[in-house]
């Protein structure tokens, strides 16, 4: 099932080690801070940090390949799109006719929207491949999450597989009763038709089912333990610490020596 | 109040908001502290709805106005949570699936006792006691959705049974299990009992659970009609709980009471095949052999011959399958959850395609005929039926392939009136299909598939949850059609008793292989199929493997209890 693909991969990297929380926070620091940096040079450097931190926490380059391919493909398309479209003031660097010309202020404007995007999406494929779901709705709990709220990320993810298979079996009870006979619009539309009303009748009774199954084991009955434990990790830490350490080394290299690459680049905002 | 009586409903009634009458009323009940208690009724007798609300999931969750009183553990619970009911009481429903609360068994377990707020080394204990108990050391770590359909019905009960509570409530929860697996939870239902649990249960498999069974209590339109001990029930009243509310009694029960009417000897009642072996080794038996009528016609609808298929995941599902359906046959396909039945019968109208061997259907290559032609002439019910309704009445729904194929109006009224009469579903046209109940969707389903006259109805587990009248009904429906009209059908089942009465041949699945094809009555004799299949005797020929091992030489042939009888001396 494909979308088994998409979930944490259990492991013992330091990443890994690194508690929901603390992990959660350097995953929303990266994402603030790539958009205060517009030098393109200094982008990389971050896509490089986040790179050597996908290789530590040791997920598979084909997983998570499987998982963005089409993330992947749109990267290609900014960077196309960027380096073609964006000709700012920079310096002609290849001419490729029919009006059309590549200039450095494409080109850096194209690295680092390209890098600031990849940044984003390797972070998430780390902090989704190396937390397991149950772990953070502990870890949720701990720092104040209402149960319900905390719990119903793992209900998504249970929902999720079981919704796919329905839907195939769905898929196959319907070819057998003519659905796909019919050509045209019609057709067309009798078929989705077909797909949403079983689909709708069995989600809601089965999501309904969930509840109550969870509330006839007491769940919300009072105070509750947990099985897994919450630690504030020591690896967390160290992740958050050295993130900010090296963040704050490119942020006063970029005040004191200004951009590295003498280029305007004009600022697609966004 | 006499803290032995752990469930006590006084003048109790239910009615719901949306119906205008009500569902429960005057029910008067005391149910004693380690009773194990079958409720048995017609589909919508409010069996089910009697036990949802002895853990408050009505009114709590499914709002009601509620007289009279029942009190459950000494808890009013018309003034309780689910949650807190939940801490005493422990429920177990049909569709696993939707029952885990985590995504991995051990964390499904422990999510119960977490809530229950115990200390980490209580929850450590727990969960290796019950997961010892269970058997489920070597997928303790696995995540939910890699178990098969037995192992997920075990761990549902596994994370009820951590939380050790006082009472269980069953809700039909083996409806959809294999027979090894059903007697899986007859061996757990067996250990609570021992340790003194009360357990209240709806159970359609009457003859599996008969043994553990202290109490019986009968419900029809809203109300408790019988209440007493299995044996005085169905020996005083087993004849009328069968005929007038067409429900399943133990097998064996109903052989003595046929036989009380043949021959006028009152005696000790049988519930089970043991009890019955008792009585019924004191008699003597006509010799002579039961030959039935093998189907006339030699033209095969079905013809597979080494089906091989992998999942697009790997998992190689089909390991060489075999099937051959007579025409004007009733073939039923047999095997264990998960043994490839539900895969091979995908086969046979064109939705899969093998990825080696060779099968004919209905004269078409199933290798080479798309789903859309193999459908013409083939057709499957599914298990849920909810899965095959397209439309938002009852009558579009039955004239929507009639309308593909370009029938007339005149011809398309009179078609469907008559196909749902035949169905017991007249004057139902304009409902809406979803507001049905449960088994008049399964009838739907079944009437919305018969009304293009295929030559092939593929059933997948069409007893499944349905009472004795309700599964008669379809049943001898299918037989007549396919006596009058030459149809041919193919059921999935787990139900043995079903098999033995209707089916002429059987197919037995195993890991993707078929490992045997031959008839019901020989089937059963064969113990070690039985046993690699996960399947088992109906009590009926279980008797006579019996009686014969005591050297009655009564014939093998006999499928139904008329049968039976008519051999006694």
């Amino acid at each position: 099932m494909s979308f088994v693909k998409m979930q944490f991969v259990p492991g013992r990297s330091f990443v890994h080690r690194s508690d929901p929380i603390l992990k959660l926070i350097w995953l929303v620091f990266v994402s603030f801070f790539v958009f205060v940096l517009s030098d393109p040079v200094y982008m990389l450097l971050v896509l490089l940090y986040v790179s050597a931190i996908f290789v530590v926490s040791r997920t598979s380059f084909r997983q998570a390949a499987g998982m963005f391919s089409l993330l992947a493909l749109l990267l290609v398309i900014v960077l196309a799109f960027q380096v073609l479209t964006n000709q700012g003031r920079g310096q002609v660097v290849l001419e490729l006719g029919l009006g059309l010309k590549v200039t450095t202020a494409g080109l850096y404007a194209g690295i680092l929207l390209t890098s600031r995007f990849a940044t984003l999406l390797m972070a998430s494929m780390v902090y989704i491949f190396t937390t397991d779901p149950m772990d953070l709705a502990v870890a949720a709990s701990h720092v104040g999450v209402p149960d319900r709220l905390a719990f119903s990320f793992i209900l998504a993810l249970r929902f999720l597989p079981m919704m796919t298979e329905e839907g195939t079996v769905v898929r196959h009870a319907q070819i057998v009763r003519g659905l796909t006979r019919e050509k045209g619009l019609r057709g067309f539309l009798d078929r989705y038709a077909g797909y949403v009303l079983p689909l709708l009748l069995v989600g809601i009774r089965r999501a309904v089912n969930m509840g109550i199954a969870m509330d006839c084991r007491a769940f919300s009955s009072g105070k509750r333990t947990f099985l897994r434990e919450f630690r504030w990790s020591n690896s967390g830490k160290i992740l958050l610490l050295a993130t900010v350490i090296y963040f704050a080394v490119i942020l006063y290299v970029d005040a004191t020596q200004g951009h590295l690459l003498k280029v305007q680049i004009e600022h697609w905002s966004w | 109040m006499n803290p032995d009586i752990v469930i006590k409903a006084d003048q109790f009634g239910v009615q719901f908001p949306s119906t205008d009458r009500p569902t429960l009323s005057k029910i008067d009940l005391q149910i004693h502290r380690g009773e194990v208690t079958l409720l048995m009724g017609p589909s919508g007798c409010g069996k089910s709805v009697l036990l949802y609300c002895m853990n408050a999931v009505v009114p709590d969750i499914f709002d009601a106005r509620i007289e009279g009183e029942l009190s459950v553990l000494g808890k009013k619970v018309l003034e309780r949570h689910v949650s807190e009911m939940g801490r005493h009481v422990g429920m177990v429903f049909q569709d696993p699936e939707s029952q885990f609360a985590m995504l991995d068994v051990q964390s499904d377990v422990a999510f119960g006792l977490e809530n229950l707020a115990l200390d980490r080394d209580e929850m450590r204990s727990r969960i290796r006691k019950t997961v010892d108990l269970m058997g489920l050391q070597a997928i303790e770590k696995k995540a939910v959705w890699q178990l098969s359909g037995g192992q997920k019905e075990k761990v549902v009960f596994a994370s009820i049974l951590a939380m050790e509570p006082e009472i269980l409530l069953l809700d039909d929860p083996c409806a959809n299990l294999d027979p090894t697996t059903t007697n899986a939870i007859f061996q757990i239902v067996k250990t609570m009992r021992e340790r003194g649990v009360t357990v209240v249960m709806v159970e359609h498999k009457v003859d599996e659970f008969i043994e553990l069974v202290d109490r019986v209590v009968i419900m029809d339109d809203g109300r408790t009609v019988l209440d007493g001990s299995p044996r005085e029930i169905f020996e005083k009243h087993g004849s009328r709980i069968k005929r007038e509310l067409g429900l399943w009694i133990p097998q064996m029960s109903e052989l003595e009471l046929e036989k009380r009417k043949k021959r006028n000897a009152a005696g000790f009642f049988p519930l089970t095949v043991k009890e019955a072996l008792g009585v019924f080794a004191r008699y003597d038996y006509l010799a002579g052999k039961f030959v039935r009528k093998a189907p006339q016609a030699q033209e095969l609808v079905v013809d597979v011959e080494d089906l091989q298929f992998y999942y697009p995941d790997g998992t190689h599902a089909l390991k060489g399958a075999n099937l051959k359906v007579r025409k004007g046959s009733i073939t039923a396909l047999l095997g264990a959850n998960g043994s490839g039945k539900t895969t091979l019968a995908l086969h046979l109208i064109g939705i899969l395609k093998p990825s080696s061997g060779r099968g004919i259907v209905c004269g078409m290559d199933i290798k080479k005929t798309p789903a859309k032609e193999l459908t013409k002439r083939v057709s499957q019910v599914f298990q849920n039926p909810e899965h095959q309704f397209i439309k938002t009445t009852v009558f579009d729904e039955m004239a929507f392939s009639l309308h593909t194929m370009k029938a007339d109006e005149r011809t398309i009224k009179d078609r469907v009136d008559e196909l749902l009469s035949m169905l017991g579903l007249g004057g139902l046209q304009d409902r809406h299909p979803a507001s049905l109940s449960g088994g008049q969707k399964r009838r739907l389903s079944v009437a919305v598939m018969m009304i293009m006259n295929p030559d092939l109805l593929i059933l997948d587990e069409p007893t499944y949850g349905q009472d004795e009248k309700n599964t008669r009904l379809m049943l001898d429906f299918f037989r007549d059609r396919v006596r009058q009209l030459g149809s041919t059908v193919l059921m999935i089942t787990h139900d043995m008793k079903v098999v033995i009465e209707y089916a002429e041949e059987v197919a037995v699945m195993s890991g993707g292989t078929t490992i045997y094809s031959g008839t019901p009555e020989d089937l059963f004799l064969k113990q070690e199929i039985l046993e690699k299949a996960n399947l088992s005797q109906p009590p009926l020929s279980r008797l006579v493997v019996d009686l014969n091992a005591l050297g009655k030489g009564i014939s093998p042939g006999i499928r139904s209890i008329d049968d039976f009888v008519g051999l006694i001396k």
